[in-house]
C-alpha cells in the first residue's frame, strides 16, 4: 500500500503542474519570472522568445558551387551562377544567409514529385519576373527552359568591384535587365537600373502581337526564408508595425500583400458606396516605412531589408508558411506596369477592357539588406539600424532640443454646407473663441499646448489658408496669434493641397483618364479629388505672400496619404509617382527655405526630411489575425527625432487601453475640438465628427490628462531606446533619459522587480 | 484517493476543453460603428462593441458547421453544430459494461453527427447533446426545464430534460414533436394517388412561450409562424409579411370578373414575392419577433398576441437578416448575412450598426458567414460564423454600457434623474446622440426646465418633444406676464377709441386714404397690387374686369408670384419647427419644381381652352392665376406668425389656417377658368382635367427631350473628343 501511495503522489504531483502550467498560459501568469522575453498578450495570447544574452556564433559551410565575389572585413558575398542565388556571410558571427533553402536536393524532389519543377525553379531563380501575356500574368524564372529543355534565359555575368553585375536576358519573352549585387560597407546592395530594363519585342503593341509585357520583379524572395525559428520572427512594417512569430505550425495559414506609401490612384478604381452608404470596415493601416524585417534568431542575427529607391512602386508580401511552400517569407515586389479598367460604356461599368500602360514605371530598384546580429537582432535594434541609416542620409536632422509633453488641439473653424440655393460656409470657432477655448483648456491644468487651426476655404473648395471676415476677421486673426505668441503656444494651419471637394483644371487623371477620386463619405461630399501632385510647389509657391503677411510660421500638411500616384496629363503623358516626389520635396523645400515649419499628418518615410511634427502617429496595426503582437516600430525609428502625436482622442473607445499606448510608445495626445456644438458640424464636411465641442469633452482632457501627466512629462520627446514585453499584456519601454514605463494592460496588478504594476495603469522608474 | 485522482483528471480535462484566444489590447476595431438620429440617417459614433474573444475549438475539436446559439437565464451557451461528431463507447443497456469489437477487441464505439454543445458562463464544457433520432440539428430554444432541438432532416422537435442534463450531463428525451396531425398538413389522396399536397411543416427555428406554446418557422411557410400547442397540435399560423403582388397585377385585379380574376390568379401566384421569415425570437412579456431576409425596409417584426406589428414600416435594416435575439434591455439584435450586426431599442430604432464581412483582410471581428447571434446577461455578444467554423464574441464599450444602463434607469425604473447622469456621460462621446438629448429633454421636462428641455429636443429633432417643451415654456412666460399682455391689450383698446374719436374730428382716415390713392394714380403698380383686395372681396367681378378691362398687368402678376415665393421660402425658415421641419429641404429646388408646375399650367390651359372656345387670353390666364393664389399673400403670413406661439395641443388652428387659404385659392381658381373662358360648371370641370392631363404629357415630353438631349449632347461631346485627341 504505502509503495502505491507513492505513485499516486508523484501522479497528483504531475497533474497539479500541468494544471499550473496551463494556469500560465491562460490570463494567470500575474509572476512570471521576469527576462527580456516577448510575451504580449496579443491575440494569440501568450508569444514567449527568450532573449539569450550570450553571443551565439554558427559555424555554417556555403556549399561548393557558390563562389565567392567579394570580401570585406565582416561581409562574404557568394553566389551560384545558374539561378544568380546568393550567399551572404556574417563574419562577426558566423551566419550564412542564403536566398533559398540549400538542405534540399531539388533535382531529386522534382524526380521523386515531391516538388514541381516550377516550384523548384521559384524558390532558387533569385530574380522572378512576372509578365502579362495576353491578359494572364506569369511567372518567369532563371531557371526556365523550353521544351527540349534547354534554357530560354540568357545570364552573363560580368564583375564589380564588391560584387557581380548579371545581364539577364528572357529572350523567349524579349525583356532584358541588369542586376547588380555588390557589398556596400556593410549591407548588401542589389540594384536594377532603371535604363537596362529593355521591352526588345520589335513588335510589341503592334496589332495582332500577343504581347508579353513586364508586370513585376521580384527580387530575391526567398532571401532569409525559414521553415521555423523557435526564437525569431518577421517584422511587418503595417501600420505601427507587427511581428510573426515563426512557429513550426502557424495558428493562422493566411497571406498579406499591402502596397508601401498606400494605394496607386492612378490604376484603381473609386470605391463603391454600400448598400448602407456607409463604409462599415476601416481601411488596413498603411504601410508608412519602406522596409521589412526577418529575425532568424533573437539577439543574434537578423536581416533588415530597407527598399531604398523604387518603393513608391513596391508592394509588401508576407507569406505564410504551408500555403504554397513550407516557407514563412517576407519580400518586396516591385511593379512595374499596371493594367487598367479602360471603360467603353459610361453607365455599365461591367463593360470595359484592361488597359495596359506603354512605358514601363520610370524608377531605379534598389534594395539594401542590412545584416543584424548579436543585440541589434530584434526589432529595437532593427528599428535603430534604419533609424541609423535615415540619419545618415539626412532623412531625420535634428534631436529635438526641449523634449516636452504637449497636448495638441486642431480647431475647426469653418466648414462647408448645403444652403438653400448655394453651398454656405459654416463658422463653427470664431478667432476670439479660439483663444476663449484654449484659455478654458489651460483652466484645465493643461500649459504646453500645440494649436491647428482648420477651416474650410469656399473659393477654393478645400482646407486652406484663408483670413476671413465671418470669423472675426484680420484684427481678431492677429490677436489670436499674439495671445499664442504670448502663452507660448504653437500654432500652425491646417492645410490640405492634395485633396479638394470639386473637381478642376488641377485634378489628376488617372491612366484610363477619368478624374482621380475617392469616395469621402461626409454628409455634405461623396467624393474627394486629388490635384495634380505636379502642381504643388506652384500652389504653395502662390500662397507664400499670404502666409508672410499673417506671420504663419507653421502648417499642419494633410492628404499626402493620397499623393504618390502614377497619372497622366492633357497630352497622353504618362507621369509617374517619382516625379510627385520631386515636386513633394520641391515644394517643401519651398515652405522650409521662407521659414515655415511643416508638420505632416501621419507622413511616409520619404517625407521624414521636412516634418517638424508627426502627427497621426500609428498607435496600432491593422491587428490582423496572424500577428503574434503589435510593436512601435514607426516610434522607435523617428522618436527623439520628431515629436509625436497621436490621432484624435475624441473617438477612442477602449480609453484606458488607448491612453496606456500613448504611455507605453510616448506619444502626446491630440484633440479635435469646436467652438460652436457638434451639431453645427453635421451637415458639412466635418460630419464624421460626433464629440468636438469644449463643454461635452473638458472632462475627459482633464481625466485623459491627469492619466497621462505623470508618464508623458518626463518621457515624451525622448528616444524610445528599448521596448519589449515582460509578459503577457505587460510592456516595459525605456527612453533615453533612463527613464523606464512599464504598462500593464492587464485586468490585475503585477509584480514587475518588486514594483507593483496596478491593473490597467503603469509605472515610470 | 481515487476519487481524489478522478477529480484533478476531470479538471485538468475541464481545463483543456475549450479553447479560444483572446484579443487584449486592440485600441481600434477593423469596422466603424454607426448610430441613427431621429431623421433615420446613419451617424458616425464612437465603438459600442469591441471584438473579444474568438471560441475554435471544443473538447480539442474544431466546429465542423455551426448552425445556432442559444443562450439560456443562467446563460448555459447552446451551440448547435449539425455536423459535429462525437464518438461514444458502446454500453450494454443491462449490465452496464462497455461493449468490445470482437474483430478489433477495441471498444466498441458509436459516432453520432449533429450535436449540440453546451458551455457554461465562463466558457467552460458542460456537455454535449447527441440522440440516436437526431440527424441534422439545426436550432435550440431553450426553456427552464426543457431544451427543445430542432431537427430539419427528421422535420421534428426534440424535447430533452434540461436539469436532468445540466446536472447529470443525462441525455433524457422527454417528447418528440413531429408533422401536426392537422387535415391541412396531410397530403390528399385519391385512389392511392397524391391529388394534393399538405402544407409544408419543415421547421428551421422555434420559439416557446411561457404556456409552452411553440411558435415554428419553417421552410417555405408562405402563411408565417405556425404556432402548435404544448404537445405539438397544431393551433394557426401567425405573423406572416404582408404578400407583393406587382403593381400591374393589383391594378387589373381592380377591373376583373370573379371567374377571370380565378384564371389571373394562377398566373399571379407565380409573381408573388413571399416573404417567409427567416428566423424568430420572444421577449419575457411574450411578444414575438421575426426577421425576414428578404425584405430591406422593415425586417425585423413585433408581434403582439394577436399578430399586430408593432414597428415601424421603414425601420433602418438591410437585406439578408438572419439572426435575431433580445437583449435584458428589451433591445433587439439582427445579424445580417452581410456580417453587419443591428442593435435596435424596444421600439426600433437603430441604437447601432456595426461589423462587416471579411474578405481578405483577415481581421478580428469581421466576419465572414455569420449565421447565428446570441447574448449572455453580461452584454457579451456571441456570433457564429460558419465558413470561419468559429465564434465571434463581441464585448460592450462602457459608452454601450451606460446607454444599457440609462434605457433601464429610465424605461424600466422610470428614474428620469438617475438616467439624466448616464445621458450626459453619453454626450461626453457622442455628443450627436439624439436619444441621450430625447432623454435628457425628458428628464428636464419632469423638473420643469422647459428651456433646458426645448434646448435639447431642439438638438434631436424631437418635435413632440418641442412642442411640448414650448407649451410648457409658454405656460410659464404668460404666467409672468399675463399682466402685462392684459395692459398692452387695454391700451391698445383705448388707442383705438382716441383713434376713433380724433379721427371724426381730424379725419385722419380720409388724409391717408388720399394720399394712397395719389399714390395710385402715379404708380400703377401699387394700384394693381392693392387691387388685389377689391379683388379678394368680389371675385367674380375681380375676374371681369382682369378680362375685359385690362385691370392688372403682367408686371403685377409677376410680383405677386414673386412675393408668394419669398412667402414659401419663409414659411420653410420661420414657420415653426414642429409644424415644418427644417432637415433636407432644399428651398430652391422646391421653389424652382412649383414654378415650373405654374408655367405648365398656364401654358397647358391657355391650349386646352384654345382648343375649347375659350375667350381667355394667355395674359388673362397668367394675371387671373396670379391673382387667384393670392389668398396666400394675406394668410401665409398669419399662419408662419401665429405657428410660432402654437404646440401640437393647438395644431387644428394650424391646420384650419392652411386649409382655409387651400379652399379659397381653388375656389378662386374654379371661377378664374370659368369667367375668363366663359365656360360652363360642367365644362369648367372638364377643362381643369384636361389641363392637368396635358401638362402630365407635356412634363413626359419634357423628360424624354431632356434624356435624349443628353445622350445627343454626350455623343457630340465624345466625337469631339476623339477627334481633338487622336
Amino acid at each position: 500500500m504505502k509503495k502505491f501511495s507513492k505513485y499516486i503522489i508523484c501522479l497528483i504531483l504531475i497533474i497539479l503542474s500541468i494544471f499550473v502550467l496551463n494556469l500560465h498560459e491562460d490570463e494567470n501568469n500575474k509572476l512570471l519570472v521576469q527576462g527580456n522575453e516577448l510575451s504580449y498578450k496579443s491575440f494569440s495570447n501568450d508569444y514567449v522568445t527568450k532573449l539569450n544574452n550570450e553571443m551565439k556564433s554558427y559555424d555554417m559551410e556555403i556549399p561548393e558551387r557558390f563562389t565567392l565575389v567579394s570580401e570585406n572585413e565582416t561581409r562574404a558575398l557568394y553566389f551560384e551562377r545558374d539561378t544568380l542565388a546568393l550567399a551572404i556571410l556574417n563574419k562577426t558571427n558566423g551566419y550564412v544567409w542564403y536566398s533559398y533553402d540549400i538542405s534540399r536536393n531539388y533535382e531529386e524532389e522534382i524526380q521523386n514529385n515531391i516538388i514541381s519543377k516550377e516550384m523548384a525553379n521559384q524558390m532558387r531563380s533569385g530574380v522572378l519576373l512576372r509578365t502579362y501575356n495576353v491578359f494572364t500574368p506569369g511567372l518567369r524564372t532563371l531557371l526556365d527552359t523550353d521544351l527540349l529543355g534547354k534554357s530560354v534565359i540568357d545570364i552573363k555575368i560580368d564583375t564589380l568591384v564588391n560584387g557581380f553585375l548579371a545581364h539577364i536576358d528572357f529572350t523567349n519573352v524579349k525583356i532584358k535587365f541588369d542586376l547588380q549585387v555588390y557589398l556596400e560597407g556593410n549591407d548588401l546592395v542589389v540594384e536594377i537600373p532603371y535604363d537596362s530594363i529593355v521591352e526588345y519585342d520589335p513588335k510589341l503593341f503592334e496589332a495582332g502581337n500577343k504581347d508579353v509585357l513586364i508586370n513585376e520583379i521580384l527580387i530575391y524572395p526567398f532571401l532569409g526564408a525559414i521553415e521555423k525559428a523557435d526564437n525569431g520572427y518577421i517584422v511587418i512594417p503595417d501600420g505601427s508595425g507587427a511581428i510573426v512569430s515563426l512557429n513550426e505550425v502557424p495558428k493562422y495559414r493566411l497571406n498579406y500583400s499591402a502596397p508601401v506609401y498606400g494605394k496607386d490612384l492612378g490604376f484603381t478604381e473609386t470605391t463603391e458606396v454600400t448598400s448602407l452608404n456607409v463604409t462599415m470596415i476601416k481601411p488596413l493601416a498603411r504601410i508608412t516605412l519602406p522596409i521589412y524585417g526577418i529575425i532568424h534568431e533573437v539577439d543574434n542575427t537578423g536581416l533588415l531589408v530597407i527598399s531604398e529607391s523604387g518603393a513608391n512602386y513596391a508592394t509588401y508580401n508576407y507569406v505564410s508558411r504551408d500555403v504554397t511552400t513550407p516557407y514563412y517569407q517576407s519580400y518586396f515586389t516591385y511593379s512595374y506596369r499596371t493594367a487598367y479598367k479602360q471603360f467603353q460604356s459610361r453607365v455599365d461599368k461591367n463593360q470595359h477592357i484592361l488597359g495596359f500602360q506603354r512605358v514601363p514605371n520610370i524608377f531605379d530598384l534598389k534594395q539594401r539588406y542590412v545584416l543584424l546580429d548579436g543585440n541589434e537582432a530584434n526589432y529595437v535594434g532593427l528599428a535603430k539600424a534604419y533609424r541609423d541609416y535615415l540619419v545618415k542620409n539626412n532623412e531625420l536632422k535634428d534631436r529635438i532640443q526641449e523634449p516636452q509633453y504637449r497636448t495638441k488641439f486642431d480647431i475647426i473653424g469653418n466648414e462647408i454646407e448645403q444652403g438653400i440655393l448655394w453651398n454656405k460656409n459654416v463658422p463653427t470657432t470664431q478667432y476670439e473663441d479660439v483663444v476663449k477655448i484654449i484659455k478654458e483648456v489651460q483652466t484645465l491644468g493643461l500649459t504646453k499646448l500645440d494649436m491647428t487651426y482648420k477651416a474650410f476655404a469656399k473659393g477654393k473648395m478645400s482646407y486652406r489658408f484663408d483670413v476671413m471676415g465671418r470669423l472675426g476677421g484680420n484684427n481678431d486673426f492677429k490677436d489670436m496669434l499674439d495671445f499664442f505668441d504670448k502663452e507660448d503656444i504653437d500654432f500652425s494651419y491646417y492645410v490640405d493641397y492634395i485633396r479638394t471637394y470639386k473637381q478642376s483644371k488641377h485634378t489628376a487623371m488617372r491612366l484610363n483618364r477619368k478624374a482621380m477620386q475617392e469616395l469621402n463619405y461626409s454628409y455634405m461630399f461623396a467624393y474627394y479629388y486629388i490635384n495634380n501632385t505636379i502642381e504643388l510647389p506652384e500652389l504653395i509657391e502662390k500662397d507664400l505672400k499670404k502666409y508672410h503677411k499673417y506671420d504663419i510660421t507653421e502648417l499642419a500638411l494633410d492628404g499626402f496619404k493620397d499623393a504618390l500616384y502614377t497619372h497622366t496629363d492633357k497630352k497622353r503623358n504618362v507621369h509617374f509617382s517619382v516625379e510627385n516626389q520631386t515636386a513633394i520635396y520641391e515644394a517643401l523645400q519651398i515652405l522650409q527655405d521662407n521659414n515655415i515649419r511643416t508638420s505632416i499628418y501621419n507622413p511616409d518615410a520619404y517625407l521624414y526630411r521636412y516634418v517638424n511634427k508627426y502627427l497621426d502617429a500609428p498607435l496600432s496595426s491593422s491587428e490582423l489575425l496572424f500577428v503574434t503582437a503589435t510593436i512601435p516600430l514607426v516610434e522607435l525609428i523617428v522618436s527623439g527625432y520628431l515629436p509625436l502625436y497621436a490621432p484624435y482622442l475624441n473617438f477612442t473607445s477602449s480609453e484606458t487601453d488607448t491612453l496606456l499606448r500613448l504611455v507605453e510608445y510616448g506619444v502626446n495626445p491630440c484633440y479635435v475640438l469646436s467652438g460652436e456644438n457638434t451639431y453645427k458640424l453635421k451637415y458639412t464636411n466635418s460630419s464624421n465628427i460626433y464629440v468636438s465641442n469644449i463643454a461635452s469633452l473638458k472632462e475627459r482632457i482633464k481625466t485623459y490628462d491627469e492619466f497621462l501627466q505623470p508618464a508623458l512629462s518626463s518621457i515624451s520627446g525622448y528616444e524610445l531606446v528599448n521596448h519589449y514585453f515582460y509578459q503577457s499584456g505587460v510592456t516595459v519601454s525605456t527612453f533615453s533619459n533612463g527613464i523606464t514605463v512599464i504598462v500593464n494592460y492587464n485586468d490585475y496588478d503585477v509584480q514587475y522587480n518588486g514594483l507593483n504594476i496596478p491593473a490597467r495603469g503603469y509605472q515610470v522608474q | 484517493m481515487k476519487k481524489i485522482i478522478l477529480f484533478f483528471l476531470t479538471l485538468t480535462f475541464c481545463y483543456f476543453m475549450v479553447s479560444y484566444s483572446t484579443k487584449a489590447e486592440s485600441t481600434n476595431s477593423p469596422y466603424y460603428t454607426y448610430t441613427a438620429d431621429s431623421n433615420r440617417n446613419l451617424i458616425p459614433t464612437t465603438d459600442a462593441y469591441t471584438p473579444d474573444k474568438q471560441i475554435y475549438t471544443v473538447n480539442g475539436q474544431r466546429f465542423e458547421r455551426l448552425e445556432h446559439l442559444f443562450i439560456d437565464k443562467e446563460d448555459y451557451l447552446y451551440i448547435t453544430d449539425s455536423k459535429g461528431k462525437t464518438e461514444v463507447i458502446q454500453k450494454d443497456p443491462e449490465t452496464g459494461e462497455e461493449l468490445i469489437n470482437p474483430i478489433t477487441g477495441q471498444p466498441l464505439k458509436r459516432i453520432y453527427t449533429g450535436k449540440v454543445i453546451v458551455l457554461d458562463k465562463n466558457l467552460q464544457f458542460v456537455g454535449e447533446i447527441y440522440h440516436d433520432e437526431i440527424v441534422f440539428p439545426k436550432s435550440t430554444f431553450v426553456t427552464n426545464d426543457s431544451i427543445y432541438v430542432v431537427d430539419v432532416t427528421k422535420t421534428s422537435i426534440f424535447i430533452f430534460d434540461r436539469l436532468a442534463f445540466l446536472e447529470n450531463q443525462e441525455i433524457i428525451l422527454k417528447q418528440m414533436i413531429g408533422k401536426p396531425t392537422h387535415p391541412i398538413f396531410q397530403d390528399e389522396y385519391e385512389d392511392g394517388k397524391r391529388v394534393s399536397t399538405g402544407y409544408p411543416f419543415r421547421p428551421d427555428h422555434i420559439v416557446v412561450d411561457k404556456r409552452g406554446n411553440i411558435y415554428v418557422q419553417g421552410l417555405d411557410s408562405k402563411n408565417g409562424l405556425i404556432m402548435l400547442d404544448s404537445d405539438g397540435y397544431f393551433m394557426t399560423f401567425f405573423g406572416a409579411n404582408p404578400l407583393r403582388v406587382p403593381i400591374l397585377d393589383r391594378i387589373r385585379s381592380i377591373f376583373l370578373t370573379e371567374t377571370q380574376e380565378k384564371k389571373a390568379q394562377e398566373i399571379t401566384d407565380k409573381k408573388i414575392i413571399h416573404d417567409i421569415p427567416a428566423n424568430l425570437a420572444i421577449d419575457e412579456k411574450g411578444y414575438i419577433y421575426t426577421v425576414t431576409s428578404s425584405i430591406s425596409t422593415n425586417p425585423i417584426k413585433k408581434f403582439n398576441v394577436s399578430g399586430r406589428n408593432y414597428f415601424n414600416e421603414n425601420m433602418i435594416g438591410d437585406l439578408n437578416m438572419i439572426s435575431i435575439w433580445i437583449g435584458q434591455y428589451e433591445n433587439i439584435y439582427g445579424l445580417s448575412s452581410n456580417g453587419y450586426i443591428f442593435e435596435y431599442d424596444t421600439s426600433g430604432n437603430l441604437l447601432f450598426l456595426f461589423g462587416g464581412k471579411d474578405y481578405s483582410s483577415n481581421r478580428v471581428g469581421l466576419l465572414m458567414t455569420p449565421v447565428s447571434i446570441a447574448q449572455n446577461s453580461d452584454d457579451l455578444l456571441f456570433v457564429a460564423d460558419q465558413s470561419n467554423k468559429l465564434i465571434q464574441t463581441y464585448k460592450p464599450t462602457t459608452f454601450t454600457n451606460m446607454i444599457h444602463q440609462a434605457f433601464k434607469a429610465y424605461y424600466k425604473e422610470g428614474n428620469y434623474e438617475k438616467s439624466r447622469d448616464y445621458w450626459q456621460y453619453i454626450l461626453q462621446y457622442n455628443s450627436l446622440f439624439d436619444y441621450a438629448h430625447i432623454g435628457l429633454g425628458d428628464a428636464y421636462m419632469r423638473e420643469r426646465n422647459y428651456e433646458a428641455a426645448y434646448r435639447e429636443y431642439y438638438y434631436a429633432n424631437h418635435y413632440e418633444g418641442i412642442s411640448d417643451a414650448y407649451w410648457g415654456m409658454r405656460q410659464q412666460w404668460l404666467k409672468s406676464n399675463l399682466n402685462t399682455v392684459l395692459f398692452i391689450v387695454v391700451i391698445l383698446i383705448v388707442l383705438r377709441l382716441f383713434y376713433y374719436l380724433f379721427d371724426k374730428r381730424y379725419g385722419w382716415t380720409n388724409r391717408i386714404k388720399g394720399l394712397i390713392n395719389k399714390l395710385r394714380l402715379k404708380v400703377r403698380v401699387i394700384d394693381e397690387l392693392l387691387y388685389l383686395f377689391a379683388f379678394l372681396r368680389h371675385p367674380l367681378n375681380g375676374f371681369y374686369e382682369i378680362k375685359r378691362e385690362n385691370r392688372s398687368s403682367i408686371k403685377t402678376a409677376t410680383i405677386i408670384y414673386l412675393l408668394i415665393g419669398i412667402l414659401i421660402a419663409l414659411n420653410y425658415r420661420f414657420t415653426n419647427v414642429i409644424f415644418v421641419p427644417k432637415v433636407g429641404v432644399n428651398i430652391a429646388y422646391e421653389l424652382l419644381v412649383l414654378a415650373l408646375i405654374l408655367i405648365l399650367w398656364v401654358v397647358a390651359n391657355y391650349l386646352v381652352c384654345t382648343v375649347s372656345d375659350g375667350e381667355g387670353s394667355m395674359k388673362n390666364v397668367y394675371i387671373a392665376t396670379s391673382y387667384s393664389l393670392s389668398p396666400i399673400i394675406i394668410i401665409l403670413p398669419l399662419i408662419i406668425l401665429l405657428s410660432n406661439v402654437l404646440t401640437y395641443q393647438e395644431i387644428v388652428f394650424y391646420h384650419f389656417g392652411y386649409l382655409t387659404m387651400l379652399v379659397w385659392c381653388a375656389f378662386l381658381l374654379f371661377f378664374m377658368i370659368k369667367d375668363i373662358h366663359n365656360y360652363s360648371v360642367s365644362k369648367t370641370i372638364r377643362v381643369i382635367f384636361v389641363s392637368f392631363f396635358t401638362m402630365l404629357i407635356i412634363g413626359l415630353f419634357l423628360y424624354v427631350i431632356n434624356a435624349l438631349g443628353n445622350q445627343m449632347l454626350a455623343v457630340i461631346r465624345e466625337i469631339i473628343g476623339e477627334v481633338i485627341y487622336r
